[in-house]
């Protein structure tokens, strides 16, 4: 999708607007509904077929779903493809339990996933981008360059192997960008959804089995202690994949195409002790999960909007995150604006349990990228991922320059 | 041959009761009676813990019929 609004926000019609269809996102700009959302209608009603969901574009409007537990409940589903679907994972599943039974499920996997544990792993992240990035120069896809990115190092935590990193990035794919023409398989969206879901699914399965058989110790050990079903063990190890694998590539993917049209490469690269608040800047500015779900528990009010209970409510966090009231001049990707959360990660008991370690990560990819390459240039069209709730660029032609 | 009807029996059992379905043949479609991703992690978990049978999770996910199972369990 455009990361900036690029049309007239005053001749949007939001009437004609429908934030349930992939191709906004691929082909259109969203920026530019959100902001027109914003202006004019913050909690607006999306009607898909018979039925529909309350589409929230605020800083304070989403915030407020997120922490609200009580009110606005994550057991209904937590993305836009189970809108109006019963949620098998209710309950088993970290990201679709509410609190208080959430933390029986969330608590161990926090303590894995502490930024103390995950130190441990900074130097061998540290080899895995050189190598990803070291062998490139002259003409390449950025985006598909670092898309191993997330796998090197979850993979280390889960046990999954190197040669299967691959096949794993391929069946995410096909789980959140099921109407992407690269990742759908022929029998259309619905097919290429169950399976790359069935496929993952069968895979973690397999490795959970595995790690029951020879304990590891690791991440998936952690749920293997818990006194959850099986199905629940194997829907955890995918919801840990699917917020991993699927977003964070995105971050620098997005933020080196900003960086190319406005030209400020050289500048970010040369100020390295700014990095950390760059990267918090580069999750705001390209917020890789673009939306979530919750399901309003009783009779509510959003932003002055009144909900009932039962009514699906999607916060778009790319909108959010623009807020003019919270981020001013939102759409500028500025490394030195301060002081202000974002929503990226989420809010609230579900805040993305994997942050530290993607901002160690994002730390990382932005340090070794800066380190490796003096200037970059675009070579061809940059293509965006055709989803509602992955936000990112899938192919990003470059030509790079190693100093 | 026997040990092979035992397992199908069982298999046929253990089905009905996750799915809540009274009656299941050899060629039901797991998914299409019901089932989800976790009842059928849940359905191998159990395979494996009562007869100590590891049956590669694709087949069920993939391929999720009880014959398919079998066939599985035989070829091993």
């Amino acid at each position: 999708m455009n990361l900036v609004p690029s049309t007239d926000v005053a001749a949007i019609d939001l009437a004609r607007i429908d934030l349930s269809d992939p191709a906004l996102f691929a082909d259109g700009d969203p920026h530019a509904v959100w902001q027109a959302m914003r202006q004019r209608d913050p909690v607006r009603w999306q009607a898909v077929d018979s039925t529909g969901f309350w589409a929230v574009s605020t800083f304070d409007g989403a915030e407020r779903v997120l922490t609200d537990h009580a009110t606005f409940s994550s057991t209904g589903g937590v993305v836009l493809n189970m809108l109006g679907r019963p949620e098998p994972a209710q309950g088993q599943q970290f990201s679709a339990t509410d609190p208080p039974e959430l933390a029986r499920i969330r608590g161990p996997l926090q303590r894995e996933l502490a930024m103390r544990a995950v130190q441990q792993h900074a130097a061998v992240v540290r080899e895995h981008v050189r190598g990803l990035l070291g062998s490139l120069s002259g003409s390449f896809d950025f985006a598909t360059a670092v898309s191993p990115l997330p796998m090197a190092f979850l993979g280390p935590l889960m046990g999954i192997p190197a040669q299967d990193w691959p096949l794993i990035a391929r069946l995410v794919a096909m789980s959140v960008a099921e109407h992407d023409p690269d990742t759908a398989v022929e029998e259309g969206p619905q097919a290429t959804l169950d399976r790359g879901h069935r496929e993952l699914f069968a895979y973690l399965l397999n490795l959970s089995l595995e790690h029951r058989k020879r304990p590891r110790g690791d991440l998936v050990n952690a749920l293997l202690a818990l006194p959850i079903s099986a199905g629940g063990v194997v829907a955890n190890c995918y919801s840990l994949i699917l917020g991993a694998a699927a977003a964070i590539a995105h971050v620098p993917t997005g933020t080196l195409a900003e960086l190319l049209r406005t030209g400020q490469y050289p500048t970010w690269a040369a100020r390295r002790a700014h990095i950390p608040g760059a990267v918090e800047e580069a999750i705001r500015w390209t917020s890789p999960a673009g939306h979530f779900l919750r399901t309003a528990t009783r009779d509510t009010f959003i932003d002055g909007t009144a909900i009932a209970a039962g009514d699906a409510v999607v916060l778009w966090i790319g909108s959010s995150n623009r807020d003019e009231r919270y981020f001013p001049d939102p759409h500028r990707l500025n490394p030195f604006r301060r002081g202000q959360r974002h929503l990226a990660f989420g809010a609230g008991a579900h805040y993305c349990i994997g942050a530290a370690l993607a901002r160690l990560a994002l730390r990382i990819v932005f340090e070794e990228m800066f380190q490796r390459f003096s200037s970059f240039e675009l070579a061809g069209d940059i293509v965006h991922v055709r989803s509602t709730w992955l936000a990112g660029i899938k192919s990003l032609p470059v030509v790079g320059r190693p100093r | 041959m026997q040990q092979r009807a035992e397992l199908e029996g069982r298999l046929i059992e253990l089905w009905s009761e996750k799915l809540g379905v009274p009656t299941v043949t050899a060629e039901d479609n797991f998914f299409a009676l019901g089932g989800d991703s976790l009842l059928a992690a849940d359905l191998l978990m159990d395979i494996y813990e009562e007869f100590g049978l590891e049956i590669d999770a694709a087949v069920l996910f993939l391929r999720p019929t009880i014959a398919d199972l079998l066939q599985e369990v035989s070829a091993v």
